[in-house]
């Protein structure tokens, strides 16, 4: 029984503090728009199909419209092979959102598993992973990244492998010195003093603890996921052309800048405006999740 | 002191010891067979043969791997696929190009984002303040071989202003030196609005105040000199990174530097370069790294003792 009415406690405290959050959140106008706006793009790469056809739009090439201006029937004009320019913008957020989502997933849990562990075991263990990620913090991000990608040999799976990989260093740094910190903090003494065992520490007090920051570093780093998969396309290492992607899109619409600048406006403003959506995001997030930071 | 970067540098031993590995074991699984790369698509057999025995490729991975070790020791890095030259004597003549293009980027970059976050934070909540930041906010999203090619429509080909590519003149290094020069100025001027404004509220400050210092003197002498850490931070990691060639920039804007070098040579799965220049740059990066904390403690002196103890 007295089990149960302390669980209750916790609960009712977690609930009201996602409130909470939420209240903070919802007043940072900028970060609200960020939310719409990934909502709205989330939505679009979702239903992309019904907006437009992938094959028949995204794909075949109609020779006899290249080229075109914005109009009623393309909204974003035509390219260099007469394919809609809309319909690749709305299948190219599949590629930019899978990668953003896939990436930041997997090198998340690959990084907090590392980093708990270290923190966890100590010691000689402790001593050999962190100079392994230390020896990743030192190369060079991109290189990194292109050497992956190209060893896995390019394509949807070997981008995403390749970036989270470059990514899990850095999650893993941030659990282990959370972990550490944490554990050095009188609550979690006092936790131990009630006669807690390691798992109920960990899982309910130190796992909460990283989690914000977690969240954080997460959402702040979809936008540099998205422009990085984006490079590695279009310096022809990632996803390949006809695929709409944008990085790849932007590639392609290279050629012809000089007489239709659209060709590479527009994919970039996608990539622009999906990075900034996030990043406000990441921004209102991290103020509404600690509002310390906000003076 | 002494003892400290001691400590630092041998503790650079094992870490690049595993760089090594890793890149090593990377370029082990990348697709592709060397000796074609070298000799072409369809060889006699018996260069085939003598080639692979000539590169060790007929040997285990951990017995490739330890006498890569053993030569690097001897600074040998082994010959590039493409031209059978030393590596480095592939990367050193590219080195000037990206050595000026780094220094020059990480001085606008450094200059322009600090001011803009003084003014930032000095005005806060003003019209240039909000301005200033949503502007950063942008940058920020942008990708940087995008901003390559919208300063190469804008300036090269409506403008007519600068050229697009190539070297020649400082006037062909203006563009790739504004490519990445304002997305990290932007995200200076946001960290050092930060610190500005964190360093403000401090006691210390409203003790200089009530001491009659003028608002300059407590700006410049009192407060930045203790935002400073952080941005010194930025500005060394950004100079390691610079120094690996901004890839892309190089490549956008045809700058024959160490990046676009690199670039080609992943592309041609020319391992020997991709092995020796990430090697080089990962040291690059460790040793701006041990500069950096040592300008911590030139800077703040209470973080002095800390090193002489050690």
């Amino acid at each position: 029984m007295f089990g149960r009415k302390k669980k209750d406690l916790t609960k009712t405290r977690s609930s009201s503090g996602l409130a909470d959050v939420w209240f903070r959140f919802r007043k940072n106008k900028l970060s609200m728009a960020g939310l719409i706006v990934v909502v709205i793009i989330i939505l679009l790469a979702i239903f992309a199909d019904v907006l437009a056809d992938y094959d028949t739009m995204a794909i075949e090439q109609h020779p006899e419209i290249r080229l075109q201006g914005p109009s009623a029937e393309h909204w974003f004009g035509t390219d260099a092979y007469g394919r809609d320019m809309f319909a690749r913008i709305v299948h190219g957020a599949r590629y930019s959102l899978t990668f953003a989502l896939a990436c930041t997933a997997i090198s998340l849990v690959g990084g907090t598993l590392i980093g708990a562990a270290a923190s966890y075991a100590g010691g000689i263990v402790d001593n050999v992973i962190m100079r392994i990620l230390d020896a990743f913090y030192c190369m060079p991000g991109m290189l990194l990244t292109i050497s992956l990608s190209s060893a896995l040999g390019m394509g949807l799976k070997s981008i995403i492998i390749a970036l989270s990989i470059s990514g899990v260093p850095g999650y893993a740094r941030i659990v282990r010195s959370v972990m550490l910190t944490i554990s050095q903090q009188e609550y979690i003494e006092a936790a131990r003093a009630c006669g807690f065992g390691s798992f109920r520490i960990i899982v309910g007090h130190m796992v909460p603890n990283a989690i914000s920051m977690l969240i954080v570093n997460a959402m702040m780093s979809m936008a540099g996921l998205i422009m990085s998969a984006a490079a590695l396309s279009y310096i022809g290492m990632g996803i390949q052309p006809p695929a709409p992607e944008w990085g790849a899109m932007l590639q392609e619409g290279q050629t012809y800048m000089r007489e239709y600048f659209s060709m590479v406006l527009i994919p970039g403003l996608a990539i622009v405006i999906t990075a900034l959506s996030f990043n406000l995001l990441g921004d209102g997030l991290s103020e509404a999740l600690d509002p310390r930071m906000k003076d | 002191m002494w003892k400290y970067i001691a400590q630092r540098l041998l503790q650079m031993i094992p870490i690049t010891f595993l760089v090594i590995f890793i890149v090593f074991a990377i370029m082990d699984a990348t697709p592709g067979d060397p000796v074609r790369i070298i000799l072409g698509n369809d060889p006699p057999a018996q260069a085939v043969e003598d080639l692979t025995k000539e590169l060790g490729l007929d040997k285990p991975f951990m017995v490739r791997f330890f006498s890569y070790v053993g030569n690097a020791l001897h600074l040998d890095f082994g010959l590039s696929y493409r031209t059978r030259q030393p590596v480095f004597d592939g990367i050193w003549p590219k080195f000037p190009t990206t050595l000026l293009l780094a220094f020059l980027t990480v001085t606008v970059s450094t200059i322009l984002g600090v001011l803009l976050g003084i003014i930032s934070a000095v005005k806060e909540y003003s019209a240039v303040d909000i301005t200033l930041t949503f502007t950063s906010l942008i940058f920020a999203s942008v990708p940087g071989f995008w901003l390559c090619l919208m300063l190469i429509i804008l300036f090269s080909l409506k403008l007519h202003w600068l050229p697009s590519s190539g070297v020649g003149s400082i006037r062909h290094f203006i563009l790739p030196v504004l490519a990445s020069a304002i997305p990290s100025a932007a995200y200076l001027a946001r960290i050092t609005r930060t610190q500005m404004l964190e360093v403000m509220r401090q006691e210390y400050i409203r003790t200089a105040r009530a001491k009659g210092a003028d608002n300059k003197r407590v700006i410049f002498k009192h407060a930045l000199k203790n935002a400073l850490l952080p941005i010194i931070t930025i500005t060394g990691t950004s100079f390691a990174g610079a120094l690996g060639g901004s890839m892309i920039t190089e490549r956008v804007f045809g700058l024959p530097g160490v990046g676009n070098y690199i670039l080609t040579s992943v592309q041609a799965k020319d391992v020997p370069v991709v092995m020796g220049s990430t090697i080089f740059l990962s040291i690059i990066f460790m040793v701006m790294m041990l500069l950096v904390d040592l300008a911590y403690a030139w800077i703040n002196p209470t973080l002095r003792s800390r090193f002489a103890k050690k």
